[in-house]
């Protein structure tokens, strides 16, 4: 008993130092984002400014809204890949109601959009049993043909609304107090919550999750919703922030989406991720876009980096990731 | 930018033929500038910005090259933002422009209605919009004559359709591209307008299709073709080159090639082989993006420096055909011979 004591002690020790030395998920993220700043601090004059990071926030702020629920989604082993459509269609339906109807009618047109289509998406997922990127690649064709539609091909101009996009309470621009709060809640919601748990679940093991009794369906139907919602939210903060809706305005949302949650740490088979994650990554890419223009460095260039840091960010998760299970 | 300085360097004679041209066509329409060179030394000490259109496109691309060459030219320090066709990116690059303090800057970003936002973030400063209005901040507009350019086209196709089929036509096809909204509707109805002028009404011959591009012009044309099958004399136009392109493209591999005469927009060294052999492309309207600096370096310097500044600085279009193509862009002789 004494040994077995001991040697559970010994054994627990040892555990408690692989613990200690196992890497935490996010912590490469966060080691690149720090040299990047550094070294864009350096780089750039512009860059360690107040005004300038109020900027990488506020750009990244209508991204970041979209990537809460599409982490959720992603977790789940879903996708939603019509987000940028959506979004598009939001703010030309936002322009055209509030222009014609007053902003409360318009912002109830937004909602009603949003939850509508994120159960149209729910339902062709779950429902008739479509696979989630076929769908919302589908959607993504479809909304922007409605999003052409709405406005004729033009885009439109929008009247007496930009507090959504453009106020400052305590001067700090509105999209960012917006996206924080969502970060929060989406946070606590995946931490704590049931619903949260059950996401985890569905996305590790859709069969097994089925098995203790979740409602996985149901779950990923409101996900969807969720996902919908909040992209609809994120095309009237673009359009109050450009005073205009505009058909091309959510085009590769999707892709920035995708990218940011990817390079968060999220498995786009499922089952990993976190909201912390796509955070950094959001803030990485927001970062790496705003240094490479301040350096002034060619647009082509610029690409190119951007998908190179894309590959090295992720092929180091993955490094991380295997160093991690040897250890183990 | 080859073309451009064989052109500078000895071809009086060239813009006298594009003068020409332009006028036998259509009168020049108000507000059209000649290019102007910048001043050596002129920027000096001046920084001016940049907000491109997308330089992923030739257009937007040839546009930013002129402008940095004249930029350098001036001695100004030219601080570049590309929009990639996105008013949010736009947006982004006032605010950059505002903390890098620029001193006066052109603007070409897409998206005409958000341009109130994007003046209300950057700095407040000279600004030029470059084919694109940019109310309510700027103080001159520059670039193609949109509506103008595209009745440069429809009216040399018009004259072309009397002088060989005295204005009978099956079809008119129009190649557009809805994305560029109010640009796409001043230059495809402009096209109307100077065909109309010649062979009168088109009504419901006309069928619109949104296909400015290569690819989709491939993809749509064909099917436009298959429900025409006995239409042996078709007008196309379309937004660009690229889209005419793709008609052609579309046409041959159809075996309908001979069926269709076309006119674009742009006039762009790519077309130009097709343009000089393809005895069915009957014209294009030049839009010298490569140029666009020659206007647009010397006239925001002018208005940093608070000199007056007419406020309409429009490019002066010429149609391009198989007769003045080498004419106007002799760099594009010897590789299409």
């Amino acid at each position: 008993m004494v040994k077995l004591r001991a040697g559970s002690k010994v054994q627990g020790s040892e555990d408690d130092s692989k613990k200690r030395r196992k890497i935490p998920d996010t912590a490469p993220l966060v080691a690149v984002l720090i040299l990047m700043m550094v070294y864009f601090t350096f780089a750039s004059e512009y860059f360690f400014q107040v005004e300038n990071f109020k900027n990488i926030l506020a750009n990244a702020a209508v991204t970041g809204i979209v990537c809460i629920p599409s982490t959720f989604l992603i977790i789940a082993g879903q996708i939603d890949l019509s987000v940028g459509s959506a979004a598009a269609v939001s703010g030309m339906m936002l322009a055209q109601v509030v222009n014609a109807h007053g902003v409360p009618l318009g912002l109830l047109a937004v909602l009603v959009f949003g939850l509508a289509f994120g159960c149209f998406n729910g339902f062709i997922v779950t429902v008739i049993g479509v696979n989630a990127l076929i769908t919302t690649l589908g959607g993504l064709g479809f909304l922007y043909g409605v999003a052409l539609l709405i406005g004729n091909g033009q885009t439109v101009g929008m009247n007496n609304f930009e507090w959504l996009g453009t106020a400052q309470p305590l001067n700090i621009p509105l999209p960012i107090v917006i996206f924080a709060v969502l970060a929060i809640i989406g946070a606590i919601t995946l931490r704590f919550t049931k619903f949260g748990r059950s996401i985890y679940a569905i996305g590790s093991n859709p069969n097994a999750a089925r098995v203790v009794g979740i409602r996985s369906n149901r779950v990923i139907f409101q996900t969807f919703i969720l996902s919908a919602v909040a992209s609809a939210f994120a095309g009237a903060v673009l359009t109050s922030q450009l005073s205009a809706g505009s058909p091309n305005s959510g085009l590769g949302l999707e892709l920035q989406v995708v990218t940011a949650i990817v390079l968060g740490g999220a498995s786009l088979a499922g089952g990993r991720g976190s909201i912390f994650g796509t955070v950094l990554g959001l803030l990485i890419v927001g970062i790496l876009n705003n240094g490479l223009i301040l350096m002034d460095v060619p647009t082509f260039w610029q690409r190119i980096a951007q998908g190179l840091m894309l590959i090295l960010a992720v092929s180091f998760d993955s490094i991380r990731a295997k160093l991690n299970n040897t250890r183990s | 930018m080859k073309v451009s300085s064989k052109f500078r360097a000895g071809a009086i004679a060239a813009v006298a033929i594009a003068a020409v041209v332009a006028t036998s066509v259509l009168p020049a329409s108000a507000g059209q500038y000649d290019f102007r060179k910048a001043v050596p030394g002129s920027g000096k000490g001046i920084t001016i910005g940049l907000i491109g259109l997308d330089d992923a496109i030739g257009f937007g691309k040839d546009v930013h090259d002129s402008i940095a060459r004249e930029a350098k030219a001036a001695g100004a320090k030219l601080i570049f933002c590309d929009s990639k066709l996105d008013a949010a990116k736009a947006l982004n690059c006032a605010k950059t422009f505002k903390l890098k303090k620029v001193q006066g800057y052109l603007n070409f970003q897409p998206v005409a209605s958000a341009s109130a936002a994007i003046c209300k973030a950057g700095p407040q400063v000279p600004v030029i919009a470059i084919d694109i209005e940019q109310d309510p901040c700027q103080k001159a507009f520059m670039g193609a004559d949109n509506s103008y350019a595209g009745e440069v086209t429809g009216k040399a196709l018009g004259n072309y359709f009397k002088s060989k089929f005295n204005c009978e036509f099956d079809s008119f096809i129009s190649l557009e591209d809805y994305g560029v909204g109010v640009v796409n509707a001043a230059r495809m109805g402009g096209y109307r307008t100077g065909f109309e002028s010649v062979c009168g009404k088109i009504g419901d011959k006309l069928i619109q299709i949104d296909a400015g591009r290569l690819e989709p012009a491939l993809a749509k044309m064909k099917d436009a073709l298959t429900t025409l099958p006995n239409a042996h004399k078709i007008a196309v136009v379309a937004i660009n080159d690229e889209g005419i392109q793709g008609a052609f493209a579309a046409a041959k591999a159809i075996g309908r090639d001979g069926d269709i005469y076309a006119g674009s927009q742009g006039a762009a060294a790519s077309a130009h082989c097709d343009i000089a052999k393809n005895t069915h492309w009957i014209g294009a309207t030049a839009y010298f993006p490569e140029r666009y600096g020659e206007i647009g370096v010397p006239y925001l310097l002018d208005l940093i420096k608070k000199k007056t500044v007419p406020f309409q600085l429009k490019i002066k279009h010429v149609a391009v055909n198989a007769d003045n193509v080498f004419k106007l862009f002799p760099a594009s002789k010897a590789k299409c011979a």
